[in-house]
């Protein structure tokens, strides 16, 4: 334990020397002819071994007072003991985060429809080796529903192509983000599975997260400390963390903020204060859910058909990320020529429902709706009614999860202060591609571009509401952290981002330095609101050795 | 108790006699050394009350409320030396020291010397203040106190003392530098030094992410931040945090004001109670015989008014400057409606509806824009200002000047919508104490509900001019020495208004 120290050759010398002083002087003035200078018997066996064991007594005092300030304790991270840690945290009411392992559902698909049992030991790996899935239990692909009889008995169905498949659900074997594949990622099972083709992720896995590092609970301190309350901002925050522990940041915008336009309705168009949005970033990167939803036919001619959304279906959704026909396996997506938000402040039973009174002012909350519509090249509409033929379409939405649970939470008559009004909302997003050429020495081999690519979205998605700016330093930084001193990033480096904003309209942003969002504050548009997002797909990172005219 | 105070005797560690006679009769009667046993046991116990002090801070800093502002080191050996005596960077003037470059010896990057004032540098690090100096521990023949001979100007890091120290009865050593030559050297302890370690960030402060200067008002801040977090926020703490930001006391406890007082440095408010001390340039607003009660503010230094119980009809806020977080998007800087009466101006009838301004300070085009918008709102609720302004029982058409009032008060107009969730908080800056100052009201926005909004006006009192203008040219005052007999004098005192909105964090 860091508290203890008995280690005399640890302590300041100067220090001893300082302690050994004042005992010298003391008997100078008891008797001016005594000798205690250095080496005497006096000075060497009293006054020196006085000074080292008080010096060690001071010592160990500054020691225990260092382990009562994480601050202190841990400004050098190496040594810090973590039981110390966590005894200074538990004081904040603070625990240590512990690392979840990524799950989902892998969809095994096979040449036959055939009894397919594996073990719970049966692992899928990502095509890349980079992170690895086990079954979360035993589990046995089964060819007639009469067979299924348990959760771990899954129906085999049929699937474009002559093919067959099944689910079954997996969880990283190393927790953290790692884990989060994305929809469609491929694995290789091991042991091999008999007729099989193919085992890819039915959709985005979520749920993976570290372990909590010290920089990020000494940011969570003054959350501790805080009433779980809606009181100040702080206690607002730490109300809505305790209750939903993935909840990754928030930014309170009230009154006299630039962004607050919910409070402008008046004669003088000046903010009478009252009313609160509530940003949130949920989690790292927006989730993108895959579902199947009824399209109706708008334009014969033009092939256009709508897919209407209603308050409660993806609440708060960025966008329809991609259309394509029911069950297809093509890659891409029909085009979206359109996407107009609505607003829907009906009521809820038993919900305090906000003043919104513009539809570009419902983007992003639980209450928009959305009528979205796209151009379906592939299907034959000659013998189709405009208005009244339906099909079905696979769609990806992405969207911030807990949206309307968070609304609903904060809305709720045990927590709303009388006279106030929470509208929770999505991060504006500002969806962001980076392109890095990084040059490499050979002797020190190869670095691993996914590793890079990794801490590359991580960094990005922990940039916090209020930052203003995303940084190419930040960037260059994050991959020397992987490569060291045994490569260079070229400058400059490709980095470009999309602003979506309430409305529906895009703002692209580019720059070689950095990107600095711009503000719309009449949209809400601030460095307070919006989040910058970076998926792994959207880095790009070309390796490059140094050549021997380089060096 | 944090600190040992610089009392004498402070306990049984400080009575040699007592210590002396702990060994037994043998040590203290006829052991031939017996001083040097006795002098051995003081100074044992000596570095004990060191380490007790040490604990006492320890354990003062378990607590918020009571952690220490700085270490207490009771001696601390310095060592002056006469070959830096008035001539070490210490002694470089500085900017805002009451000099004339140039003129009387005075050159940029010169020490300076002043006559009766004997400087050196003492760099230890964190050292705020010096109670006591001495060239003995037991006995001196030198002993300086502060504020008599000696001030430590910490932020120079300069020991500046009354009278040359090689000088008096204290013996300096000699030694001798790399060239041979002879340095003078004086040995001496620094007794009850104060030492900023850090105390108050390392231990509390970092906890809220608030790190200033090392003060009581910094440790009455992080209080305010702290209760406001942990108990709700209140209109205690909102309180509070601006009072320790401007480094004033509020009253904490109930009492009734027996006498207030001045001195050269400060006014002292005292209840029956507690002695409330304040800036010299303050101005008491309670009289003898005057209830205080816990929050209380008795000068003019800060003022609250939390308007959500209404405005009140003597409220002495000079108006509202509002800025686009109030007024949106568009507008190039602020706008300030006075708190005064002005004549309503009719501008006339418009379509169906009157239109009718009063005076908005601000740049022209966000002046114009702001009526323009008004207008526009007004138009389109069916509801423009001149109807919500009209005093007819029965409407008939737009109002016309007579059906108006012929004045109105820009502020309470702008203010009454937003009274419900607005704090109004006036500071005079002239009248400041130890605190951060303003540049620390950013934090208020730690303890606002988010619906909350807080607008702070500090109050810039210029000093008092005395001008004069001269019969040759009455419209152009001459100000200074030299000017003409005056015919008339006036008294040039005006405070600068500046509200804002506490920014981000």
């Amino acid at each position: 334990m860091t508290t203890q120290n008995i280690d005399l050759a640890t302590l300041d010398e100067a220090a001893v020397q300082a302690q050994s002083e004042i005992l010298a002087q003391l008997l100078r003035e008891a008797r001016p002819t005594l000798d205690v200078s250095p080496g005497t018997v006096i000075r060497q066996l009293v006054v020196n071994s006085s000074a080292l064991f008080t010096e060690l007594n001071e010592n160990n005092l500054a020691r225990l007072r260092s382990a009562n300030s994480l601050l202190t304790a841990t400004e050098t991270p190496d040594t810090a003991d973590a039981s110390v840690v966590d005894q200074i945290l538990s004081n904040h009411l603070v625990t240590r985060r512990a690392a979840k392992s990524s799950a989902g559902r892998v969809v095994i698909v096979l040449s036959q429809a055939i009894t397919t049992p594996m073990s719970s030991s049966q692992k899928f790996t990502s095509l890349d080796g980079t992170v690895s899935f086990t079954v979360t239990d035993s589990f046995i692909g089964v060819t007639s529903v009469e067979s299924v009889s348990s959760t771990g008995d899954r129906l085999i169905t049929s699937r474009p192509g002559g093919l067959f498949g099944f689910v079954v659900d997996v969880v990283a074997d190393v927790p953290g983000a790692a884990g989060d594949v994305r929809r469609g990622t491929r694995f290789v099972p091991a042991p091999r599975l008999a007729a099989f083709v193919d085992a890819y992720a039915e959709s985005d896995f979520t749920q993976g997260v570290g372990q909590e590092s010290t920089p990020e609970l000494l940011a969570r301190m003054e959350l501790g400390i805080a009433a779980k309350a809606v009181s100040d901002r702080v206690s607002t925050v730490s109300l809505l963390q305790q209750n939903f522990p993935a909840l990754q940041d928030v930014s309170l915008i009230g009154f006299g903020d630039s962004e607050m336009f919910r409070d402008r309705t008046n004669l003088f168009g000046e903010s009478t204060g009252g009313k609160v949005d509530v940003y949130v970033r949920t989690r790292g990167t927006p989730l993108v859910t895959h579902a199947v939803k009824s399209a109706v036919l708008v334009s014969k001619s033009l092939k256009l058909w709508r897919l209407n959304f209603t308050r409660d279906e993806f609440p708060g959704m960025y966008r329809v990320e991609s259309v394509l026909p029911k069950d297809s396996l093509a890659v891409g997506s029909f085009e979206v020529v359109s996407d107009t938000r609505s607003l829907d402040t009906s009521a809820i039973p038993g919900e305090f429902i906000p003043r919104i009174v513009s539809a570009a002012g419902g983007n992003y909350t639980r209450y928009q709706t959305a009528a979205v519509t796209f151009r379906d090249t592939l299907t034959d509409t000659t013998e189709l009614f405009e208005g009244l033929s339906r099909q079905d379409y696979d769609i990806a939405v992405s969207t911030m999860p807990d949206l309307a649970e968070l609304q609903t939470f904060v809305a709720s008559r045990d927590r709303r202060a009388p006279g106030t009004d929470y509208a929770v909302r999505a991060a504006i997003p500002c969806f962001v591609s980076c392109g890095l050429v990084v040059y490499y020495r050979r002797e020190y081999g190869v670095p691993d571009v996914e590793v890079i690519r990794d801490r590359v979205t991580d960094t990005v998605n922990a940039i916090k509401f209020s930052e203003p700016r995303l940084s190419v330093s930040l960037i260059v930084n994050t991959v020397h952290s992987v490569i060291g001193q045994n490569g260079y990033v070229d400058l400059p480096v490709d980095l470009r981002g999309a602003l979506l904003l309430p409305g529906g309209s895009t703002v692209a942003v580019a720059d070689t330095d950095a990107l600095v969002i711009p503000e719309y504050p009449e949209l809400g548009v601030s460095r307070r609101t919006v989040a910058f997002f970076l998926s792994r797909e959207q880095v790009s990172i070309d390796l490059r050795p140094v050549t021997q005219w380089q060096t | 108790m944090a600190n040992v105070a610089p009392v004498f005797p402070n306990g049984d560690l400080d009575r040699p006699q007592l210590l002396a006679a702990l060994p037994g009769s043998f040590w203290t009667e006829l052991f031939s050394d017996k001083d040097i046993t006795r002098a051995l046991l003081s100074g044992l116990a000596l570095t004990y009350q060191q380490a007790y002090s040490n604990f006492l801070e320890d354990f003062a800093t378990l607590s918020r409320k009571t952690v220490p502002v700085w270490h207490r080191q009771l001696w601390m050996p310095i060592v002056l030396r006469d070959s830096e005596m008035n001539r070490s960077d210490a002694s470089l003037p500085r900017y805002g020291d009451a000099i004339t470059y140039g003129q009387a010896g005075v050159y940029y990057g010169v020490p300076l010397t002043r006559e009766g004032l004997f400087v050196f540098p003492l760099e230890t690090a964190g050292l705020q203040r010096i109670t006591a100096i001495t060239d003995g521990i037991t006995s001196a023949k030198l002993a300086l106190v502060n504020g008599v001979d000696f001030v430590f100007d910490a932020e120079a890091k300069a020991l500046q003392l009354f009278a040359n120290p090689f000088e008096s009865e204290a013996v300096p050593d000699v030694r001798y530098d790399a060239e041979g030559l002879p340095v003078r050297e004086l040995k001496l302890w620094a007794y009850c030094t104060d030492i900023d370690d850090d105390r108050l960030w390392r231990n509390f402060g970092y906890v809220l992410g608030l790190r200033f200067k090392s003060s009581t008002s910094y440790r009455r801040m992080i209080n305010a931040v702290w209760d406001s977090h942990a108990a709700g926020a209140s209109y205690a703490a909102l309180k509070e945090l601006a009072a320790a930001a401007t480094g004033i006391p509020l009253v904490a406890r109930r009492g009734t004001v027996e006498l207030i007082a001045r001195d050269t440095r400060s006014w002292h408010v005292v209840t029956d109670d507690v002695v409330y001390t304040y800036p010299a340039t303050a101005t008491p607003t309670v009289s003898p015989g005057d209830q205080l009660v816990p929050g209380d503010c008795p000068v003019s230094t800060l003022h609250v008014d939390d308007l959500a119980g209404g405005i009140p009809d003597d409220i002495e806020f000079p108006g509202l400057l509002l800025d686009r977080g109030f007024l949106g998007d568009g507008y190039q800087s602020a706008l300030f409606f006075a708190n005064k009466q002005v004549p309503l101006e009719y501008v006339g009838i418009d379509g169906a509806s009157a239109d009718v301004r009063f005076e908005v300070s601000g740049l022209a085009a966000d002046v114009e824009l702001w009526w323009e918008r008004v207008r526009e709102r007004g138009i389109d609720a069916g509801r423009t200002l001149a109807d919500v302004l009209d005093t007819r029982q029965v409407r008939n058409g737009p109002p016309l000047p007579q059906h108006l009032p012929q004045q109105v008060n820009p502020f309470r107009i702008v203010a009454e919508l937003m009274a419900s969730n607005l704090v109004l908080v006036s500071l005079r800056a002239g009248e400041f104490g130890d605190g951060p100052g303003a540049t620390a009201l950013w934090t208020l926005r730690k303890v606002l509900p988010p619906h909350v909004a807080c607008v702070t006006l500090i109050r810039l009192d210029a000093r008092a001019e005395r001008a004069t203008l001269t019969d040759s040219a009455s419209d152009s005052p001459a100000f200074g020495a030299g000017a003409e007999v005056a015919d008339e004098s006036f008294s040039v005192e005006e405070f600068m208004p500046v509200a804002y909105v506490v920014p981000d964090i």
